[in-house]
């Protein structure tokens, strides 16, 4: 083990490779900060620099880039409720109104912090247990999977538990949305009405944009806002605020939750950065003892989304590196960009070659150092961007909104729907529905019918086989537990006054 | 009130056009597993019956209220909408996504910026210009330059007006 964290260290302190990773770390952050170039896209984007590089050294710079957009995708989250990644939607739900309350350097700062801390979590979990790890991580089956997703969307109730009709209703919806396109597994099309441009189904990125952004560009077209990112006058003087110590006592739970949480969803095939931040917050929002303030600018809303994502981002390294088999997108991108180099991944990369563990290992650890200094800095600049009048800024994120959504399949077509988001996500807010919830249903949609569906098609049809398999079973309950909480704690409250 | 149940009402009316549609157009399944179908309209009558308990919420809610009542549907005013900003606002956008492809991103973005700036509250003409000329050229150069998308030209003497301006930068 010694001998691992030694040559990772070796890795990434030489100058060429530190030097390299600083800039992969601040690619990232700004890829992570636009809007519509998810995770997986800034990967994608650092690709071409790597042709040049030794494989390993491919590896620690591409893993800089990964870790880093996640984190970038926080900046633009809570300073102007755009989320830069999907994984970052959680954080505009107390990121945003803590920056419209003058502590966005407050929030910045527990964002970045909680971030490094579950990078660092999953990197040291990746670099202890991979293999273990990876084995658990493949029991997970479409029963099991399906599972982790009901789990995800039994938690639709904590996001606003004021409106749990509307909030399920607005979740359903977003279910309903993600079953727009081809059927994911015997490829009939389904509310496609003979539209191609359908078969696709409904693109994510477009419309969480839309109902984030230009939803709230809309809201201020009617009442502009001045956002005053700090107390001080105009943000002069704007500082990311770390974390004191009492903050950071006071929600230690959340993070070591959150840490586990985002490491084993990463793991999972399939999950992701997205599900994973989705879980963290919902399931705070439903046990934490701050929870009343949630959506409403707690720092625990902050921390549980913003240290899951970055540990799911570690996690999803766990089976490529162990396996071969890429967690996610922006693995399975990795992963091409080292057989591109001649690189063979698979099961016995680690053991015939352990200098690549090694150098993931310590450039996620390196980079979460380095991402929180980078993105102090970059940070103050997009602080600048606030002093801005709305009726400038206001259209100018409408254009970094627009050219988001264009830029993922070059298509127009994604604009008009992120536009129309965004007009729904106004008559959302209007009637009290909750966009959160549509698109936590939108997110889980897809991974919930097809492993399902899978699940009962193994079964050869028996949907009781499928929900009695042990580890189903008991997601399920937790899913049922977590249900009839708020029911019971309701009714055990009352008993008293009824007596009395 | 009566809007929201008028929102619900549509959700409702179209939710259900879309379970019969489903049903319709899908062929069943043969075999162990389920249609293509089943899911959709599972999550369909979940809605349906959910919009109809919110409805039903909603109007008592809103009964308890002396001013509620149907008539109010009556006093909606669609011209102060159509004139107020929202609309306006929601007008642009929508007129700024539909004509990207035809007008071409520069000429579209720059006309856009102007308009929804204006709409906004901006007043003063040489603001408007200047910061619509930066803007459009600032997203330009980040995305079709930095990130190499290829970002739509228009069509007819709209593109050789697009290329043109390219050209120059």
């Amino acid at each position: 083990m010694l001998d691992l964290l030694t040559t990772g260290l070796q890795i990434v302190f030489s100058p060429g490779t530190f030097l390299l990773i600083l800039a992969g770390t601040v690619l990232g952050i700004l890829f992570g900060a636009m809007p519509g170039v998810s995770a997986s896209m800034s990967v994608a984007l650092a690709v071409p620099f790597t042709y040049a590089m030794s494989p390993v050294v491919a590896i620690a710079f591409l893993v800089a880039v990964y870790t880093a957009s996640i984190t970038g995708g926080g900046i633009t989250a809570i300073l102007f409720k755009i989320p830069g990644t999907p994984s970052n939607a959680p954080t505009t739900f107390d990121g945003y109104p803590m920056a419209q309350q003058g502590k966005a350097g407050k929030a910045l700062g527990v964002s970045l912090i909680c971030s490094a801390i579950g990078g660092t979590v999953s990197a040291i979990a990746m670099l202890l247990l991979a293999p273990q790890l990876a084995s658990v991580g493949l029991r997970f089956g479409p029963s099991e999977l399906f599972a982790v997703s009901v789990l995800g969307l039994s938690v639709l109730t904590a996001l606003d538990s004021d409106n749990v009709i509307k909030t399920l209703i607005s979740g359903l919806i977003g279910l309903f949305l993600a079953t727009i396109g081809m059927d994911p597994l015997l490829g009939i099309p389904r509310f496609t009405w003979g539209n191609p441009a359908m078969l696709g189904g409904v693109e994510m990125i477009p419309v969480l944009i839309g109902l984030f952004a230009i939803t709230e560009v809309l809201k201020q077209t009617v009442k502009p806002l001045k956002l005053d990112p700090t107390s001080s006058k105009a943000g002069a003087d704007f500082k990311t605020k770390l974390l004191t110590l009492q903050e950071a006592w006071s929600i230690r739970w959340t993070v070591v939750r959150a840490s586990i949480l985002g490491t084993l969803v990463g793991i999972l095939p399939g999950a992701g950065a997205t599900i994973a931040a989705f879980l963290s917050y919902s399931t705070e929002a439903k046990i934490s003892p701050n929870r009343k303030q949630f959506g409403h600018g707690a720092i625990e809303g902050i921390a549980a989304s913003e240290t899951a994502n970055n540990a799911a981002a570690g996690g999803s390294m766990v089976p490529l590196l162990a396996l071969g088999i890429p967690g996610g997108t922006a693995a399975a991108v990795m992963m091409s960009a080292l057989v591109l180099q001649g690189v063979q991944v698979g099961p016995i990369l680690h053991r015939t070659q352990p200098e690549f563990l090694s150098a993931v290992f310590a450039s996620m650890m390196l980079t979460n150092v380095l991402m929180v200094i980078c993105s102090m800095a970059i940070a103050k600049v997009f602080n600048k961007v606030l002093n801005v009048p709305y009726s400038i800024l206001g259209p100018l994120i409408v254009l970094f909104a627009a050219m988001g959504s264009f830029a993922l399949k070059g298509s127009t077509s994604d604009v008009v729907l992120m536009i129309v988001a965004g007009i729904i996500g106004v008559a959302f807010a209007s009637f009290k529905f909750s966009a959160a919830a549509l698109v936590l249903g939108l997110v889980l949609g897809s991974l919930t019918e097809a492993n399902l569906r899978r699940a009962i098609l193994l079964a050869g049809g028996d949907l009781l086989a499928v929900v009695s398999k042990p580890i189903t079973a008991a997601l399920l309950l937790t899913c049922l537990a977590i249900l009839l909480a708020p029911v019971l704690s309701g009714m055990i409250k009352k008993k008293p006054k009824v007596t009395a | 009130m009566a809007l929201e149940l008028l929102f619900n009402a549509g959700l409702v009316v179209f939710f259900t056009y879309a379970y019969f549609f489903i049903g319709a157009t899908v062929p069943k399944a043969e075999g162990p597993g389920w249609g293509a179908e089943v899911w959709p309209q599972a999550i369909l009558i979940a809605l349906i019956i959910l919009l109809g308990v919110n409805m039903v919420m909603v109007y008592r809610g809103g009964g308890k209220t002396p001013e509620f009542g149907f008539g109010k549907l009556r006093q909606i005013s669609l011209t102060s909408f159509v004139q107020g900003k929202l609309f306006l606002g929601m007008a642009a956008l929508f007129v700024y996504a539909m004509s990207l492809q035809a007008a071409g991103f520069i000429l579209s973005t720059f006309v856009f910026f102007v308009v929804y700036a204006r709409i906004v509250g901006q007043k003063h003409t040489k603001t408007l210009v200047v910061s619509a000329f930066v803007a459009t050229f600032t997203v330009y150069f980040v995305f079709s330059r930095a990130l190499g998308v290829m970002l739509p030209r228009g069509y007819g003497i709209l593109r050789d007006f697009a290329i043109f301006l390219e050209g120059l930068l």
